[in-house]
């Protein structure tokens, strides 16, 4: 590329970026406040209706919980599309010879003892991060992620056939559909039980009488739906990179 | 000020995607600018109380709740985006053999003549 040809471009991309940064600063500056009335009635309804003190669990599980489901079959598209796309066998139109440009990876002991000894303590905390969703900050999805950290350490440390005798891909994936048609079913038990998709349907009652009266508990149903979930996006973040980290 | 710190994530996310020839860079691009509206949106959030959306005890001024969840579901699908285009990236480089965007817009000018 010659010399003016490279400075036009330049020229023209700095103005682009330049039009488009001045045009989001006009944006973003001439919005004024946001309107604030969902949040008087979150913070006044959101514990009663959902039972759950986290404000935010009590959105994406309780009153978006729909929005929440859509969300998680994004997640089951982009795993099945990475397990396909990243598949070895899919064969490709002209095979480009590609030879491997760095040699078969370093592992060290260092990498080794840190990963196996870090890797429970990581899968514990999203474990602890799931189940306590509803009162701390947390929730499903970010403990399955870190969950599926942990898995992601072992496999830095021990390489993929190591961890795929640990958690075999198949029951990984059967552990992704079988969360999802799980989280299914109870959108559509909700409906049997005479409500809405997604509405709960436990015999629940307001966190305020719980000690005296028989029951379960409100904040169980978002208890159930962040375990539900946090499997489900452990188990899909793990599949894609285990399927991306696999080699020939 | 933080807006313009902001804005310039943003357009650093911007100039990844269209600057640069590495297609790797570019879905990094993608990435951070996808961070930047996630951050844009918290931040537009936090400016509505002082303390977590969490009742417990002694809370009195929580922030707005809303805007934290929506960006839930933005950060999944652009974890979502970003993992789909790497695999595409993987496809791309195992049937041209070449990450340059500029290699493989000639390998396929090329094989169309």
């Amino acid at each position: 590329m010659s010399f003016f040809a490279k400075a036009a471009r330049n020229v023209s991309l700095a103005f682009i970026l330049l039009l488009t940064g001045f045009l989001l600063i006009l944006g973003i500056t001439a919005g004024g406040t946001p309107p604030g009335e969902m949040r008087e009635y979150f913070i006044q309804r959101g514990m009663i209706d959902t039972g759950a003190v986290n404000l935010v669990s009590s959105i994406y599980l309780g009153y978006r919980a729909f929005d929440t489901f859509g969300e998680t079959i994004v997640l089951l598209l982009a795993v099945s599309g990475v397990i396909l796309l990243a598949d070895r066998k899919t064969p490709t139109i002209s095979a480009a010879v590609i030879e491997p440009k760095y040699p078969k990876r370093h592992r060290t002991d260092i990498l080794d003892v840190i990963s196996r000894k870090l890797a429970p303590f990581v899968m514990l905390f999203g474990c602890y991060l799931i189940s306590h969703g509803h009162l701390s900050p947390g929730g499903g999805f970010q403990g399955g992620v870190v969950l599926a950290s942990g898995i992601i350490l072992l496999t830095l440390g021990k390489g993929v056939d190591k961890i795929e005798e640990m958690f075999p891909l198949k029951k990984v994936s059967l552990a992704e559909a079988g969360t999802f048609a799980l989280l299914l079913g109870i959108g559509l038990a909700g409906m049997f039980g005479g409500g809405m998709f997604f509405e709960n349907f436990l015999p629940g009652k307001s966190p305020g009488t719980r000690a005296e009266s028989p029951g379960i508990p409100i904040e169980s149903y978002v208890f159930i739906l962040n375990i539900i979930i946090g499997l489900k996006v452990g188990a899909g973040i793990s599949l894609i990179c285990l399927s991306l980290f696999k080699e020939e | 000020m933080t807006f313009y710190l902001i804005v310039l994530l943003f357009l650093m996310g911007a100039w990844g995607m269209i600057g640069k020839r590495n297609i790797i860079k570019k879905v990094i691009g993608l990435s951070i600018l996808n961070s930047s509206v996630v951050i844009l949106f918290v931040y537009l959030g936090s400016m509505s109380g002082t303390q977590a959306p969490i009742l417990v005890e002694g809370v009195r001024d929580p922030v707005d709740p809303l805007p934290q969840a929506l960006m839930l579901t933005a950060i999944v699908v652009g974890i979502c985006i970003t993992s789909l285009s790497l695999a595409l990236v993987y496809v791309i480089y195992r049937r041209f053999g070449s990450l340059d965007i500029k290699t493989i817009e000639k390998q396929i000018r090329d094989f169309d003549e």
